[in-house]
């Protein structure tokens, strides 16, 4: 127990290299063995009252020699057991000097080897810093060379580009002049162009819409003339739709009429076709460019 | 169609009309009185006519039972009466007796229930705005309706006999309300006793 | 651009053009007009001497002015008066504005043979011919050959069957002393050509034809009673039907010629509607309300009556069961006179006498929609009598003072006064189609 405790202490001395602690704790020990002892002889006897305390009369005990004898006996065992402890103890403390000592003298030995080691790594640590900041200042260099190239390379690129797009920039406004003027002459053909086409399609549409109204008048009054001569059945049926097909010469004479589809009876079917030559001489259109031949009517009242 | 047929029977059923217009003559039965004033009629009918179409009748104080047919006054009931007084006249389209009539069809009543050999036919008509049959079924119903009124009376329905006319043979054939007025009636028409005319 | 845009335009326009020049040109037409059809019927040829006993080209112009759908040109205004096909010029007719042409000839009957009749119906405008017949005149009876001719020229030129060679009936009352006559008329459906089959010194009633026209069954008054008679217009004969006590009358023959229905009164006051079966003698009550039924009237499938009655407190018409007389459904909501049932030949729509404030007129009724559509104008229009081609009305009203007939087309457009002679005329009944065609046709038609 007292062993393992000075290793402790050792240990402990080593980690905080500390001989005061040592000895302190050699004192708590030693003394914490002599309590001990002394605590092993306190636990027999009665309790004695000590000096100058007050108590009670004691009864007094008749006592035989023999017991007494054999008591004194084992008090002296005790007492000669206890002095041995004590040599023992001391012998024991003798020597845990001395091994402390000892170890006092290795810890001593041990900490100039880590100073020594401390010192000299140090050392070193300062030669590798001293090398590493050679090293950065070289590497730092080599950068700042690469760097510099780099930029002369750049700015030679740079220069090249230039140079280029100058020279593009020249041929394409060379080229945009070449197609301006190019485009300049063609707009202006097709300009001339499209204004000769423009009058023409004017021409047509006019044409055109004058055809259109005077179609558009013929087919008035034919429709009209139509109408008036058709005497409509008063029972034909809802929904009448007779398509008859007429031909006519140029001054409007009918000169024949089929019926081509006709859902009406015979009687209403007979005054379709009876209005359509009554309408006869059909009314002729101003323009004889719309005049057709042929005409198909469509008779279908109910539809609007 | 054979019209030589048809001519045939015409002339027989001519000579047989002609022989009952006669006997009818004769007999001076009494029937509808016709329009106008001097409208030719024979016998009483003519007396009859020209009294509706003279206007009111002046009726007598007596009780009209005389049979004598004395002057100017005549009975207020039996044969002998006065066409107003055997005359009940209907609003438009109604067939109900109205009580003005009451007094005189009661008279009537009494003498028909006096005389129980006495028969009369009950002729209704009507005016002439509406269909022919339908005119005929009114004037049934208004004839009905004084057959009741004298049934109710006491009258023995063996001496009541009825007839619709319609709108044939109006009392005045003006085209006016005060024509149409006097159309609407019927007329107690006492019948020859023991005949049916 | 705008030339850009201004080329396919052009393009697209030329295309436009090139195709309505393929294309055949419609034009549309929605309307006609409404008018009578413009037709000029030439007076008839007659090969005989002196002068024709009928005008033919008379009658038959005037039957189609009258149905309403035709306007014939009156003879002063023909520029020529061609009688047969060979010596038309059509010209002549444009010229007068008329779409359709008559021609015809009468000859007199040669020794053994008949009296015969030749007609032509051409289009003026297409110059077609139409219809051409050779017709037989039978028993002399020309003027019903000229009907029949008006009938053919009708249907063709309409479409619909004429009703111009058929017949009526009426009753004239003549007043000159006392009561004066009643008479029971039939003639042509004209007015002319009348015939007496009966008369009375009494009141006569409301003429009814059989389905065949071989019958008249009507109402006569003797002795202070009603009696329904059925006489055979051919012979004369009749025969009393009824003769019930109180009220007789309305008689109407079944669409099959079995059956009779009446109007009686059992019960005095009391119309009610009976149907008498003709072949057994069986009387059947079919009305049992205690108010005016009468004036049947049959659908013409025979299976139910048209009937007037004033069981909701006015005259209105009813419809009923002819087999039970179950549950009569009143047909007409409109005012408060509805009267005189006449059913179309077709089932579809009824005239009848129609009150309008206080104006009496014929109307027609929509079986179907219910809708009353006024063909006169009154006040006084009374007893409509459908045609046997559903296409006119006759009917009568006043005139001159005078009670008389006339006819309505049934759209209500044309009017007109049959010829009729001294007298009030009264409860006209238009006869049936004639049984089997009187006019053989041996020439052609198209």
């Amino acid at each position: 127990m007292i062993g393992a405790a000075l290793r402790e202490g050792v240990h402990g001395a080593r980690a905080n290299a500390g001989p005061l602690t040592l000895a302190v704790l050699l004192h708590v020990v030693v003394g914490a063995v002599l309590v001990l002892s002394s605590g092993v002889n306190a636990a027999n006897p009665q309790d004695m009252p000590g000096p100058g305390e007050q108590h009670q009369p004691i009864q007094a005990v008749v006592v035989k020699n023999s017991d007494y004898q054999a008591a004194q006996a084992s008090i002296r065992k005790a007492h000669q057991a206890r002095q041995q402890q004590v040599e023992r103890l001391k012998h024991q403390a003798a020597q845990a000097r001395k091994e402390r000592e000892r170890t006092q003298h290795e810890l001593d030995e041990l900490r100039k080897k880590k100073e020594s080691a401390a010192s000299e790594a140090a050392q070193q640590q300062k030669k590798v810093q001293s090398q590493k900041q050679q090293l950065n200042d070289l590497n730092a260099q080599a950068q700042q060379v690469a760097h510099k190239r780099q930029q002369v390379q750049d700015e030679l690129k740079k220069l090249k580009q230039q140079a280029a797009e100058a020279e593009k920039q020249r041929a394409a406004e060379q080229a945009h002049l070449k197609k301006v003027r190019q485009q300049t002459e063609q707009a202006k053909k097709a300009a001339a162009q499209a204004r000769k086409e423009q009058m023409q399609q004017q021409m047509a549409t006019e044409q055109h819409q004058q055809l259109d109204k005077a179609r558009g008048n013929w087919v008035a009054a034919i429709r009209q003339k139509v109408t008036r001569s058709w005497i409509r059945p008063p029972d034909a049926p809802s929904g009448l739709d007779c398509k008859v097909k007429i031909t006519q010469s140029p001054d409007g004479h009918v000169e024949g009429a089929a019926m081509q589809a006709c859902n009406g009876d015979q009687a209403v079917q007979q005054s379709i076709i009876t209005a359509v030559y009554k309408a006869s001489p059909l009314p002729t259109p101003d323009d004889p460019d719309v005049f057709s031949r042929v005409i198909v009517f469509e008779f279908a009242p109910d539809q609007s | 169609m054979n019209r030589n047929a048809l001519r045939t029977l015409d002339m027989k059923h001519l000579c047989g009309v002609a022989a009952i217009a006669g006997l009818l003559a004769l007999a001076g039965c009494q029937t509808a009185p016709k329009t106008g004033p001097g409208a030719a009629a024979s016998g009483t009918r003519n007396a009859a006519a020209s009294a509706s179409t003279a206007g009111a009748e002046t009726t007598g104080m007596g009780s009209g039972q005389s049979l004598s047919g004395s002057g100017s006054q005549k009975p207020q009931a039996g044969p002998e009466s006065s066409y107003e007084n055997r005359t009940v006249y209907f609003d438009f389209d109604k067939s109900v007796v109205k009580s003005d009539y009451f007094p005189m069809l009661k008279k009537q009543a009494q003498y028909l229930s006096d005389h129980s050999d006495a028969r009369v036919l009950l002729e209704g008509y009507t005016d002439d705005r509406g269909t022919w049959e339908y005119n005929i079924g009114l004037g049934a119903r208004r004839a009905a309706a004084v057959r009741q009124f004298l049934l109710l009376q006491g009258v023995d329905a063996g001496q009541l006999k009825t007839i619709s006319y319609g709108e044939a043979y109006p009392a005045n054939s003006a085209d006016n309300p005060k024509a149409w007025a006097k159309n609407r009636r019927v007329v107690i028409k006492y019948l020859k006793p023991g005949s049916n005319s | 651009m705008r030339m850009k845009s201004l080329l396919p335009l052009a393009l697209l326009g030329a295309i436009a053009v090139a195709t309505t020049a393929r294309a055949d040109l419609v034009i549309k037409i929605t309307q006609g007009v409404s008018q009578p059809t413009p037709i000029a019927v030439v007076p008839f040829a007659w090969k005989g001497g002196g002068s024709a006993p009928v005008n033919v080209a008379n009658v038959i112009g005037s039957d189609l002015a009258r149905s309403g759908l035709f306007a014939a040109l009156p003879v002063s205004k023909m520029l020529a008066r061609p009688s047969s096909g060979d010596d038309v010029n059509f010209t002549n007719w444009k010229a007068v504005n008329v779409n359709d042409l008559v021609v015809g000839a009468v000859s007199p009957a040669s020794a053994g043979g008949a009296v015969r009749m030749r007609f032509q119906l051409f289009n003026v405008y297409t110059q077609k011919q139409l219809l051409g017949y050779q017709l037989p005149v039978h028993d002399g009876n020309l003027r019903f050959a000229a009907h029949n001719a008006a009938d053919m020229i009708y249907q063709k030129l309409t479409g619909r069957r004429g009703a111009f060679a058929t017949r009526v009936a009426y009753i004239r009352h003549v007043k000159s002393t006392g009561h004066g006559r009643w008479e029971l008329i039939v003639s042509d459906s004209d007015g002319a050509d009348a015939q007496v089959v009966v008369k009375a010194p009494d009141l006569l009633m409301s003429p009814a034809w059989s389905p065949d026209g071989s019958r008249i069954a009507y109402v006569e008054f003797e002795n202070h009673e009603s009696h329904i008679y059925v006489q055979n217009v051919q012979t004369g004969q009749r025969k009393l039907v009824l003769s019930h006590p109180g009220v007789n009358g309305a008689p109407a023959f079944s669409p099959d010629g079995h059956r009779l229905a009446v109007a009686l009164s059992t019960d005095p006051g009391n119309t009610d509607i009976y149907v008498l079966n003709l072949v057994s003698g069986k009387l059947r009550q079919l009305t049992h309300a205690s108010a005016i039924d009468t004036e049947p009237a049959w659908m013409p499938d025979g299976k139910s009556l048209i009937f007037t009655s004033d069981r909701g407190g006015s005259p209105q018409l009813y419809r009923m069961p002819a087999r039970s007389g179950a549950d009569p459904q009143r047909i007409t909501w409109n005012g408060t006179y509805n009267a005189r049932a006449s059913v179309s030949p077709d089932g579809k729509s009824v005239a009848l006498v129609h009150r309008d404030n206080g104006s009496l007129r014929i109307a027609v009724l929509d079986l179907a929609t219910g809708n009353i559509r006024e063909l006169t104008n009154g006040p006084s229009d009374l007893s409509p009598s459908f045609a046997p081609n559903g296409a006119m009305v006759l009917y009568t009203t006043s005139a001159g003072g005078n009670r008389v007939l006339a006819t309505v087309s049934v759209d209500g457009r044309v009017r007109e006064q049959l010829s009729g002679g001294a007298g009030a005329l009264s409860q006209p009944a238009w006869g049936p189609f004639p049984q089997g065609l009187a006019a053989t046709p041996s020439g052609g038609g198209q």
